[in-house]
């Protein structure tokens, strides 16, 4: 399966033993109360300190833009500390000045995304990756699931390919998953909803509508993406991202919200249990 | 005997909130995979707690809480800005553990705690004895609400924004090198 039609070794750089964190994308300052600034610095406005509050110190050597690989990184591989490559149809790297490409690999995740194409505010014309599409949240995997499948989804024509009637056509996530899947994308097809975690790795928090590194992943809406992560509390719910601030929030399974497939790119060392 | 029920019932009412932070945990271990199982961290014997995945290692107690179980005082409550000036400070007083390069994470590295298969807290809670399900600051100010800073809730585990001016709870990370 992996592998398939693909580039066994695709990324020479990519080759690290171990995952990182994606650093934030902040590289400038906050003041206090208020304000933010162009660069890393920061100021304390006493005149605007509600009555009785005191604060006196050194506000900026601990905040976000003093620290990390943001505080170096150029934008070569994308901004900030992100470090991303395109990768082409088949699963072939790139170049980054590349004009079309169908998935992106983060260098420093190892995890590899599929790439929307563009939006015009209309479900279902621009293939099985408009970025339009959206989605019920649906998943039978009681090991899972949160202890409930979600919605299926068999009435509404809000994705590419939906035919009334026809379950494998249906706009929830779990036969998306099944639709990529069945015909490959970029040389693979083990794609599948990413973990809250995983879809949190691509905000971009220095940036907002939307609350990601545009420059490759173009057509990116400011609103929710679903993670495949059930919420503890409530079954009818499910984690999404909302990418035009980068917060994240339990939402209700039969909403339509937008999808953004994940692979692991490379074999690496599951995690304990 | 009439004043003594009375008591009864107000110590009650006293001691409810604290028993339910202890106990208000709910885990769905059967239909929810663990994303910060026991197993990826090392408690050390001085406070401190390693995280083998990511490299950091973090103060296993909130700040102004001391103690094995992390059950001893109570946690600070800081504005944003006393949170980032605190750590130089205590760095500068001979820091925690040995070390004096500690810092507050940021939105991310914070966010490596949550543990979804929980609420009320959304944290382990076998590694981090008796965290609260509360706000804690990030290092991370949000850009287009622009006097708000990003903090975690771990009641349910969700990464959010707030007012700066607002008290919340801060936990210590550093780098492992």
């Amino acid at each position: 399966m992996a592998g398939a039609g693909g580039c066994s070794k695709p990324d020479g750089d990519a080759a690290s033993p171990r995952p990182r964190l994606n650093d934030t994308g902040i590289t400038w300052g906050a003041d206090y109360p208020r304000g933010v600034n162009r660069d890393c610095s920061a100021t304390i406005d006493a005149t605007l300190l509600p009555d009785g509050e005191k604060i006196a110190g050194d506000i900026l050597s601990q905040q976000d833009c003093s620290h990390g690989p943001d505080t170096t990184a150029d934008d070569a591989d994308g901004a900030a500390g992100f470090a991303f490559r395109k990768i082409g149809r088949k699963g072939e790297p790139l170049p980054a000045d590349a004009r079309a490409w169908q998935c992106v690999l983060d260098k420093n995740t190892g995890l590899a995304w599929e790439v929307k194409q563009p939006t015009d505010g209309v479900y279902g014309n621009r293939g099985k990756h408009d970025a339009d599409d959206v989605f019920t949240w649906y998943n039978p995997d009681k090991s899972a699931n949160g202890g409930a499948i979600g919605e299926w989804n068999s009435r509404y024509d809000q994705c590419t390919g939906y035919i009334e009637g026809k379950p494998p056509t249906y706009c929830n996530t779990g036969e998306f998953v099944s639709r990529i899947n069945r015909r490959g994308l970029c040389g693979f097809s083990d794609w599948r909803l990413p973990t809250l975690e995983e879809l949190a790795s691509l905000v971009h928090f220095g940036r907002s509508a939307p609350a990601i590194d545009t420059a490759y992943f173009p057509n990116t809406k400011s609103g929710f993406y679903w993670s495949h992560s059930p919420d503890a509390k409530l079954q009818g719910r499910a984690w999404a991202v909302n990418f035009q601030f980068g917060y994240s929030a339990p939402m209700p399974r039969d909403n339509g919200r937008h999808v953004r497939l994940v692979r692991n790119w490379e074999p690496r060392e599951p995690e304990a249990k | 005997m009439i004043g003594t029920i009375r008591n009864t019932a107000l110590l009650l009412i006293l001691m409810a909130p604290i028993s339910e932070a202890q106990t208000g945990q709910h885990c769905k271990p059967e239909s929810i995979a663990p994303t910060a199982p026991s197993s990826r961290f090392q408690r050390g014997d001085n406070g401190s707690v390693v995280d083998t995945r990511t490299h950091l290692m973090w103060r296993a107690c909130l700040e102004g809480v001391t103690g094995e179980a992390c059950d001893e005082g109570k946690p600070l409550a800081l504005t944003w800005a006393e949170a980032l000036a605190y750590v130089p400070n205590a760095n500068g007083d001979g820091g925690f553990a040995g070390h004096s390069d500690w810092r507050l994470p940021n939105i991310r590295e914070l966010g490596t705690l949550v543990e979804l298969q929980c609420t009320g807290p959304a944290i382990n809670l076998a590694v981090f004895n008796n965290a609260p399900a509360a706000g804690v600051w990030s290092s991370s100010p949000s850009g287009f609400h622009t006097h708000y800073s990003w903090y975690v809730d771990f009641v349910t585990g969700a990464f959010t924004y707030g007012e700066r001016a607002k008290p919340k709870a801060i936990r210590l990370v550093r780098d492992l090198h």
